[in-house]
């Protein structure tokens, strides 16, 4: 071989070996700093900062990173403001296009309003929207009557684009009567299926015109309820919680499950809701307590003796029935659950009775223990 | 009311900073010394003179563009702009600067140098896949497999397009 061909070989040779010692140099030189997680490091504050403006997919995607980032995309970003920014703080939260441009892209969002309290709003993949309101530690509750208009026939204004058309279920939580009217106008605007009102303590009666997709509504534990008035008529399931109050159900065809659980009381509303319950024809699961049907039968024998509006298509009757069931006739009756029975005696007796007097054949008793 | 028109900041490396504190003004901090007549010594702060020097250096260009914004120096506009652009060259190629600097925006309370350089850190991690981001920050994954595969399911929508 040629000297100065070794030459070559030998100098790209060793080039390259001068090439990598360099190289590494180099990362010896930055390891220091270079290696090390800097970002991490950060306060959680910033961190949110940082991820927030990132689109919705990127950001979810960060939880991947790391024990430390695994939450972070999910922290809720505080505001300070009045009650009247509750319209625009939800909007930032249902709207996907102003959360993907302004800097609060999340699934939550938290307003505190001053001395009047505050809000925690949540939305779910699945199109539910919760508000929880704090009542800001308010001692005295003022009483409220709440008229909600859910027609949605009317075209939803473009400041608030498509995102209110995804929610189709609403869970709210402690309103009062400062916020009840910013509610009102918000879910004036929603396309709802399912509407839960739970601890709304201050609420003194409440109307609700629907002529929309309304199927479900609950209402739990809003103690102060002296009536409820409902205009919805593709209502299929209604369940309430607490003390009954005045109900006026007019005509809903649809309704097939109600539920009714309140503790016991000496309340003069019961008769307007058996009123209500015999007007509704085509329920097919009633449950009510046992003592709620007690009295029905204490106060109004018609109740039951009257199968023919009120148990027309009732399939299931549950919880306690109690033995003052005489001769009546429940047709189309299936199933019959047994709970909350003390007394085996009763039972027997009861048994008995309805098999007497419901439509042969084709009922099952069931008991407590599955019998 | 403090009598000198200047603040003096110390950093952690004992360099001190005399600025004006009509410039200063813009971190909440520093502010609420000056007006609690708490800023005629020197000021302590926790921050390197690199990183320190260079919020200075952005205070008082944010001040300049500030009291300029009435005129029309179409000259002077146009080299602040050509200022902020390095700027945001600079921190976004160093991340120990960025994330320093991140930091004490945040200890001194000067919003909008907070915001811009979140903005910045969002474009860096915009668009880039989980992994990419771990190797841009070095970012440890530090799951176990089991939570690995939790997380994963957590939101596997996330995942497609």
């Amino acid at each position: 071989m040629p000297y100065y061909k070794i030459h070559t070989k030998v100098y790209k040779e060793w080039h390259h070996i001068c090439l990598t010692i360099l190289d590494l140099c180099r990362n010896q030189v930055f390891e220091g700093t270079k290696d090390e997680d800097f970002i991490s490091e950060l306060p959680d504050d910033i961190l949110f900062r940082i991820i927030s403006p990132l689109p919705y997919e990127t950001l979810v995607q960060t939880r991947t990173l790391s024990k430390r980032w695994r939450e972070l995309w999910k922290r809720a970003p505080d505001f300070c403001g009045t009650i009247d920014g509750i319209p625009i703080v939800i909007t930032s939260l249902l709207d996907p296009f102003y959360r993907q441009t302004a800097t609060h892209n999340h699934r939550e969002v938290q307003l505190h309003f001053g001395h009047s309290g505050g809000l925690l709003a949540t939305i779910e993949d699945n199109g539910t929207l919760h508000l929880n309101f704090s009542d800001g530690g308010q001692e005295t509750r003022k009483h409220f009557d709440w008229r909600l208009n859910l027609n949605c026939r009317f075209i939803v204004p473009k400041a608030f684009s498509f995102g209110f058309q995804s929610v189709k279920s609403l869970h709210l939580n402690c309103v009062n009567h400062l916020t009840k009217e910013k509610v009102s106008f918000l879910i004036s605007y929603l396309l709802l299926e399912s509407l839960h009102i739970t601890d709304c303590k201050g609420l003194w009666s409440l109307f609700i015109h629907c002529s929309s997709s309304l199927k479900t509504l609950k209402i739990v534990n809003c103690l102060a309820l002296r009536d409820i008035d409902l205009f919805t008529d593709k209502l299929e399931n209604l369940c309430f919680q607490g003390k009954i109050p005045w109900l006026w159900l007019h005509g809903m065809p649809f309704l097939e499950n109600v539920m009714f659980e309140s503790p016991p009381c000496s309340d003069s509303c019961r008769p307007s809701l058996l009123q209500s319950l015999v007007r509704v024809v085509n329920v097919k699961i009633l449950t009510v307590s046992g003592w709620l049907f007690t009295e029905a039968l204490r106060i109004r024998p018609e109740f039951i003796m009257k199968q023919n509006i009120l148990l027309k298509n009732l399939k299931e009757l549950r919880d306690a029935l109690t033995n003052k069931v005489k001769n009546t006739c429940l047709n189309n009756l299936r199933v019959i659950k047994f709970e909350n029975f003390t007394n085996e005696h009763d039972e027997f007796k009861l048994t008995k009775r309805l098999q007497k007097v419901a439509s042969v054949g084709a009922i099952f008793l069931t008991t407590p223990n599955g019998e | 009311m403090a009598t000198t028109s200047t603040v003096k900041l110390r950093s952690g490396d004992n360099e001190v900073f005399e600025v004006e504190k009509q410039v200063m003004i813009q971190s909440g901090t520093i502010r609420n010394m000056i007006e609690d007549d708490a800023a005629d010594g020197e000021i302590p702060l926790q921050i390197s003179s690199r990183n320190l020097a260079k919020v200075v250096e952005w205070c008082k260009c944010m001040q300049h563009r500030d009291r300029n914004n009435n005129n029309d120096n179409k000259e002077e506009e146009e080299e602040e702009e050509e200022w902020e652009k390095k700027f945001d060259e600079e921190v976004s190629e160093d991340k120990d600067l960025h994330f320093g600097l991140l930091l004490a925006a945040n200890y001194l309370e000067i919003p909008a140098l907070l915001h811009r350089l979140c903005q910045l850190a969002a474009d860096i991690v915009k668009g880039k896949t989980p992994e990419e981001i771990r190797r841009t920050f070095n970012i440890k994954k530090d799951f176990t497999p089991e939570e690995e595969e939790a997380v994963m399911d957590e939101h596997g929508w996330a995942f497609h397009d």
